[in-house]
């Protein structure tokens, strides 16, 4: 430290001391000595500047994600029972302390690499069967064991391969209401996004010679590997991922997230579409086809799955599949296996897939959720499906996902006026939204929406500058009629960086004014049939300006930390 | 009467399953919350939560009942938190070399700038503030948890604190108010 920089610090007060102060440490004697003190030294008015932002910190306290709380409450529940029992050793495992599969270490990645030379394959062929439908016999024979790369030359693939949507247009100049009329707009197609000419770009493959016609088999959503995003994969392409994890779209709308260490080759036969697993882990979101066939490849076995959301992680040893949703059977060449959803197998080539066991799927496939994976059971709604009661209506609005965002377009006529403007706000006169859902498990499920906030100019400066200003940010919801409660209701989306205003945003909870929007809890919804209903609570309207909110698409989740994305709703 | 965490922990190893939930719920938050902030990273944090709480529990007998449940808890997950730390560090560079991650230049909100200043402290240092910050112990009970001697502690508290407030000075016109006095 320089001379000229010590003459400036304040010798008087000790940094932990400022501290004290700020968090309420100090006696109160002291507490204003030092505040007396700050008055007239800079130095010190700059340190309480400086560290209330760390203090601040301290205000918020982080609470653990579901899943995590979940293996806590179940350790505690099976720890009970053991006690109980009257055992007081602890049990014998030889690691009782789970990793997070999601943040791979050194030693779990060699263990995955260590797998790379030996094995070649267990199979897992995804049947897209809506639920109930008989399982389906595994079609596909097993390959023979040896060589992952060198298959044996394949059938030409199935020519009607769905090509990938061309990617999704930007989101041109958010609306604000382009003169509204209560009465829908009479539908068009929403504007198609100019095709940025996506040529299928043939890449290096290992298998080169074998290689089926240019059949488009998938497409890289995020991460980089040996492909990186934007990438289109062909048919007998081999896809590495290096690091991270790459998420993959298939032609057939299913997603795939491989994690680093992995190497996948992928297919297209007959109605299959089929990636062999030489090494690694993936984990899939199927979308469910009853026409085509969804297949994973590797050594150790068949698994033909009924449901959508699994992982399968082949080693040298054998490969694991977890079924976070849905279910699956697992085939060896010696048997075969039912995996339920909350369970796991493994299979060696050998021996009958193992017995399954109930395992926490959804936090074992943690890692591709948070990669983009669709979580289970998460649902899409689009708020313009519902039935509407006018004046709450549907309006076209570019940056919107559904093409047709619906917004309260109230009668300024009809209302009552103050300070010049019109309100129908918290007023019945907005109208509302009825729409039904399948739940299709009993437990919490939660709300997202993609609001649109209009407010715009002196609007936009007012709130910010009073915040309980009422600005058109938020809806009321009720389910089956119950007591409704506020959704939206955000004025700063601080996740974006910037403020809600005049954007399209993710949130719900209408607690929060100002912070991080989160879900609304619906609380404990039964499996079956439910009616949302969403009605207006904040349209304001001047005779120019239509300051209502959009509401665009709904996501409805039993993941209580999961948090939607534009790229997540694909329909 | 609340019930002290000694004896809930005697509670706990009869087999009490109430006991072991109302201790867990005491002391919920603050564990995550001092894993969160010694590590900044959710994922790891989630994991030197958990593995505390399965570490303590499947192991109950070996904490000495002296009234200091919160120091053996944040002891455990601060020894979880620096393996976490050293053995993500390779992993996480990695990552941060290729995730496309969001849209850049703007401008951090003023808690995330305040976290990345105290992530980018020494975890030495990083542990004292998170205790003292975020948990408010006294320097006895911090230096008990650490293994350093209480003057230790102060010193680093000293030199973290200096070191936040000098990243913290170079961003601090973005602020945006003073903090009140």
């Amino acid at each position: 430290m320089t001379w000229e920089e010590e003459s400036r610090m304040c010798g008087q007060w000790g940094q932990d001391q400022i501290l004290d102060h700020l968090q309420g440490r100090l006696p109160e004697a002291e507490s204003d000595r030092f505040r007396a003190h700050a008055a007239a030294c800079a130095d010190c008015r700059s340190s309480v500047d400086e560290l209330s932002a760390i203090v601040r910190l301290a205000d918020a306290p982080i609470q653990p994600g579901r899943a995590a709380e979940e293996s806590v409450l179940a350790v505690i529940r099976r720890e009970a029972a053991r006690r109980s029992r009257g055992a007081t050793k602890p049990p014998t495992r030889r690691s009782r302390l789970r990793r997070r599969t999601g943040a791979p270490t050194p030693a779990s990645m060699a263990w995955i690499f260590a797998a790379a030379a030996v094995f070649v394959v267990a199979l897992v062929s995804a049947i897209l069967s809506s639920s109930p439908a008989p399982r389906p016999p595994v079609v596909r024979a097993m390959p023979p064991p040896p060589m992952p790369v060198e298959d044996p030359p394949r059938p030409a693939p199935e020519p009607r391969v769905v090509p990938p949507e061309p990617p999704r247009p930007a989101p041109v100049d958010p609306l604000i209401a382009p003169p509204v009329k209560p009465r829908r707009e009479p539908e068009t197609p929403p504007p198609t996004p100019p095709a940025p000419a996506p040529e299928p770009k043939p890449k290096p493959s290992t298998v080169p010679e074998t290689k089926p016609a240019a059949v488009e088999i998938a497409q890289v959503v995020r991460g980089t590997g040996r492909f990186s995003a934007g990438d289109r994969i062909l048919a007998g392409d081999t896809v590495q991922c290096t690091t991270g994890v790459l998420l993959l779209e298939t032609s057939d709308k299913s997603q795939i997230a491989i994690k680093a260490g992995t190497t996948l080759t992928g297919d297209a036969q007959g109605a299959s579409l089929t990636f062999r697993l030489t090494e690694g882990e993936v984990a899939c979101s199927v979308k469910t086809r009853p026409e085509r066939r969804f297949v994973v490849m590797s050594t150790h076995g068949t698994v033909t799955v009924k449901g959508t959301i699994f992982g399968v992680r082949a080693t040298s040893v054998g490969t694991v599949v977890t079924v976070a949703k849905g279910r699956v059977e697992a085939r060896t060449e010696v048997g075969t296996q039912d995996v339920g959803s909350g369970e796991r197998s493994s299979m060696s080539r050998s021996t009958s897939p193992g017995r399954p066991e109930t395992v926490n799927a959804d936090r074992l496939l943690s890692w591709a959720y948070d990669a983009g994976l669709p979580s289970p059971g998460t649902m899409w709604i689009v708020a313009g499906s519902g039935d509407l009661q006018a004046p709450m209506t549907r309006v076209r609005a570019s940056g919107s996902l559904s093409g047709e965002p619906i917004f309260a377009a109230v009668d300024s006529r009809t209302l009552p006026t103050w300070n010049g403007r019109y309100l129908a706000s918290n007023q019945k006169e907005g109208g509302w939204a009825t729409i039904t859902v399948d739940i299709p498990e009993t437990g919490t499920w939660y709300l997202w929406g993609r609001f649109f906030n209009p407010a715009t100019g002196s609007q936009l400066w007012k709130a910010e500058t009073e915040p309980k200003d009422n600005d058109p940010n938020s809806f009321y919801v009720g389910v089956d009629g119950g007591r409704e409660v506020v959704f939206g209701n955000h004025k700063v989306d601080p996740e974006a960086k910037v403020s809600g205003y005049r954007r399209w945003y993710w949130g719900g909870d209408g607690s929060i004014e100002v912070g991080r929007p989160g879900a609304l809890s619906l609380g404990t919804l039964a499996k079956g049939r439910h009616t949302i209903r969403i009605r207006n609570r904040d349209a304001v309207e001047t005779s120019a300006l239509h300051l209502a909110p959009r509401l665009d698409v709904l996501c409805l989740t039993p993941d209580r930390d999961y948090r939607p994305r534009d790229e997540d709703f694909r329909k | 009467m609340e019930q002290s965490d000694d004896d809930l922990v005697a509670l706990a190893r009869t087999g009490s399953a109430s006991a072991m939930e109302t201790l867990y719920r005491r002391y919920r938050d603050r564990i995550m919350t001092f894993a969160f902030r010694m590590t900044g990273d959710r994922a790891l944090a989630e994991d030197v939560f958990q593995n505390t709480f399965i570490y303590f529990y499947e192991h109950l007998e070996k904490y000495e009942a002296q009234g200091k449940l919160s120091a053996y808890l944040f002891r455990i997950a601060r020894s979880l938190a620096l393996d976490g730390l050293k053995a993500g560090k390779r992993d996480r560079q990695a990552m941060a070399r290729i995730e496309p991650v969001d849209p850049a230049g703007e401008e951090p909100i003023p808690t995330e700038r305040a976290q990345k200043a105290l992530q980018d402290l020494a975890p030495h240092l990083r542990e004292i503030v998170t205790l003292r910050l975020f948990d408010g112990l006294d320097y006895g009970r911090i230096a008990e948890i650490t293994g350093l001697s209480e003057a230790t502690a102060r010193s680093r508290m000293r030199y973290a604190l200096e070191a936040l407030r000098e990243v913290l000075k170079t961003n601090s016109q973005h602020e945006r108010g003073p903090g009140s006095l």
